[in-house]
């Protein structure tokens, strides 16, 4: 009997720090502190991307910003706004997309950006709402057709200014003369002006470049598994990650599947991966 | 947001790594500008044509952006078939146009030298080459020294925008190190502060040069 | 060529926002320079001393170092200032600096003389200031100050770095899609260095006409 007492008190912090844990959670997790709450108030989503990205974010001849990323922001505000319009792009550069969304700035980030762990230590990334991967585009009249070919200090590569680029040219490409950059259009530009001989970026722009320069080509060998792009934004705010991971799910297999396949034409030539197909 | 030491102190090592370049550049550049300062001051001297070329170059060299000549000889070289990599793109770029100003420093030192010194040297017999060698050349070296000393502290300065062709300079590094940590503010901090020391290592090196072989009014 | 002609319009939106920067940044820089110049010449010790640290500190580091501080700055803290109006602002700061050295020696230059004959003519000072030192002045940092625009306006060029659509930006962007370097940045240069050389042909003129030598 003593013991059953015993026992009894013993759980009792356990009990309390449940009871405290359920309280919390039932506690309407202040949605009206949300960022999600002011878009709605504002009537603009405010988008963190790129202008030197093509066909994700970038800008044409007439010095306006398409891509993509763009559009897909677009089919977003008008899912949760009512209009496509109602979008205001905050043009950054590599290492500024990350303070963009965390300082406030922007709401989200869409902007040709691959997930990897570390990153997701920074920023809080929905699903992805493209795949990627990590291609080499290279110039025809150097003749390689093989990674292993790239691979001697006779060529060089261009890279990115980020982490990921530098390690993976450290893990596959050890011998290249390497060339640092910061915008994918530069690097492209080395590649076409002779300063490199290849780059490294997501396959859909490489395949989008090699598809518009005939001078170019991409190897058959990937750098990497098949990755993700997805929309990122500051951490710690469920709602709406909530919401803007539906979104990407309601996309990519759900109610906005049509305008999602729409846009996927539009830039890549081909279908997006399909639906379920069961009746 | 708080400024924190340890990112700080941690940044200065990996930005050091781009002191080497940036040191070598900046020498290079200094000495060969210096060089070719001389080379467009002496066709100045030379006749009526080789005087209108180097003024316009001087014109040319004087008005443009560095960072335009930069991208101009580093993609430029590439589309012709001979690529220049960004240091020696950043190198000819730095010479072209500093040569252009120590050129003008030259000048102005040279007419600096009052008229009667050349009066006085043709006057003891000397022929007019070895007058202005002899005579008015020391003068008016030992009259620019302060200003082709700012003209350094602008090369030294310049060699940061190298990082944009892709040079591994100090500048380049602290890029490199914002885009995998988020202590942009650290790293920039310790940037500033290194490229301080650098300049005032210079500005002390000129003050010393000036001491000993200055001109004094 | 046609794209020459087919660059021209994009390249003048881009001019127009290099003008934008060199108009503003002109203008912050001699605002602060003359303050700077006054304090350097007529302040307390401590004030003075301040003053000329910092001016050497900002003289000491690269133009573009401290565009990416202010960049970088600016999206930490979520403030939404345009990196047009950032970058004109950080231009404006850095040249001030040289601006308080060209502003310095024109009022230096003019002889102590000249203020005792002022007030000995029974002038108070601010009409000393404005009827006799200041055309003194003028004519001393008339050509410096002219190259300090020549100097901002070429300064402009370097927020091409941060993305901001100025000239040089617009010209890599025309580069990059068409790959003809060396068309376009000339036609980029030939731009500066007629705005350049048409201010240093001021200068020379102002000096010619209403130069001072000591």
């Amino acid at each position: 009997m003593i013991n059953h007492i015993l026992r009894f008190f013993k759980s009792v912090p356990k009990m309390l720090a449940a009871g405290m844990v359920t309280i919390t959670m039932m506690s309407p997790v202040a949605a009206q502190d949300s960022r999600l709450g002011e878009i709605v108030k504002r009537d603009k989503l405010i988008v963190a991307t790129f202008g030197t990205a093509p066909p994700f974010c970038y800008t044409d001849e007439k010095g306006e910003l398409v891509g993509f990323d763009i559009d897909i922001a677009r089919l977003i505000a008008k899912s949760l706004l009512g209009d496509a319009k109602k979008v205001e792009f905050v043009v950054v550069n590599s290492e500024g997309r990350w303070p963009a969304v965390n300082s406030g700035r922007a709401d989200i980030g869409i902007a040709s950006t691959t997930v990897y762990p570390d990153r997701a230590l920074r920023v809080a990334f929905t699903r992805p709402y493209i795949d990627s991967g990590v291609s080499i585009l290279v110039r025809k009249d150097l003749g390689v057709k093989s990674l292993s070919e790239l691979n001697s200090s006779k060529y060089t590569l261009a890279n990115l200014s980020n982490p990921q680029m530098q390690e993976r040219q450290k893990r596959f490409l050890p011998n290249v003369k390497v060339l640092t950059f910061d915008t994918p259009s530069s690097m492209f530009t080395a590649v076409r002006s002779n300063q490199a001989s290849a780059m490294q970026m997501d396959t859909p722009v490489v395949n989008w470049y090699a598809a518009n320069n005939s001078e170019l080509s991409v190897l058959s060998e990937n750098l990497a598994v098949v990755q993700g792009n997805a929309i990122f934004m500051k951490p710690g705010d469920f709602t709406l990650w909530l919401w803007m991971d539906t979104m990407v799910q309601e996309m990519q297999a759900g109610s906005r599947y049509s305008e999602y396949s729409e846009i996927y034409k539009k830039w890549f030539g081909k279908n997006p991966p399909p639906q379920r197909f069961y009746k | 947001m708080p400024f924190e030491i340890p990112l700080f102190i941690r940044s200065v090592p990996i930005l050091l790594e781009g002191l080497t370049i940036t040191l070598i550049l900046s020498i290079l550049a200094i000495l060969l500008s210096a060089f070719w300062g001389v080379i467009l001051l002496l066709s100045m001297r030379a006749g009526k044509f080789s005087n209108a070329f180097a003024r316009v170059y001087i014109e040319i060299m004087r008005n443009t952006p560095i960072i335009v000549i930069m991208f101009f000889m580093f993609f430029g070289s590439g589309v012709i078939g001979f690529p220049l990599s960004g240091f020696i793109a950043g190198l000819l770029s730095l010479v072209l146009q500093n040569g252009a100003y120590v050129a003008e420093i030259y000048r102005a030192g040279i007419q600096g030298v009052s008229n009667r010194q050349t009066e006085a040297g043709l006057a003891l017999g000397f022929m007019p080459k070895r007058t202005f060698l002899l005579i008015i050349l020391p003068q008016a070296i030992r009259k620019v020294i302060a200003p082709l000393g700012t003209q350094g502290v602008m090369i030294i300065k310049d060699t940061a925008i190298v990082a944009t062709i892709s040079v591994a300079e100090m500048t380049f590094q602290a890029r490199l190190l914002a885009d995998r940590t988020a202590a942009v503010f650290e790293i920039f901090t310790a940037l500033a502060i290194i490229y301080i020391v650098l300049t005032s290592i210079f500005n002390l090196g000129i003050r010393v040069i000036e001491r000993k072989y200055g001109y004094k009014n | 060529m046609e794209l020459i002609i087919n660059s021209i319009p994009l390249l003048f939106k881009g001019l127009q926002n290099t003008i934008i920067m060199s108009l503003v940044a002109t203008l912050l820089a001699t605002v602060l320079g003359i303050l700077f110049a006054f304090i350097q010449i007529f302040s307390h010790f401590f004030i003075k001393a301040v003053v000329e640290v910092l001016l050497y500190l900002i003289r000491g580091v690269p133009l573009l170092v401290l565009l990416f501080m202010m960049y970088y700055s600016l999206l930490y803290s979520g403030l939404q200032v345009d990196p047009l109006i950032g970058g004109s602002v950080v231009i404006g700061v850095y040249f001030a600096a040289f601006m308080s050295e060209v502003f310095r020696g024109g009022i230096l230059s003019i002889a102590k003389g000249q203020w005792e004959a002022g007030y000995a003519l029974g002038l108070r000072t601010h009409q000393v200031v404005g009827s006799i030192l200041i055309y003194q002045a003028l004519r001393i940092i008339g050509a410096p100050f002219i190259n300090t625009v020549i100097m901002i306006i070429k300064g402009t060029s370097l927020v091409a770095i941060i993305g901001v659509t100025e000239l040089t930006f617009v010209g890599r962007q025309i580069v990059e899609r068409t790959l003809e370097p060396f068309l376009i940045f000339s036609l980029v240069a030939l731009i500066y260095i007629v705005m350049c050389y048409s201010l240093s042909l001021l200068a020379q003129h102002l000096e010619r006409k209403i130069g001072y030598v000591n």
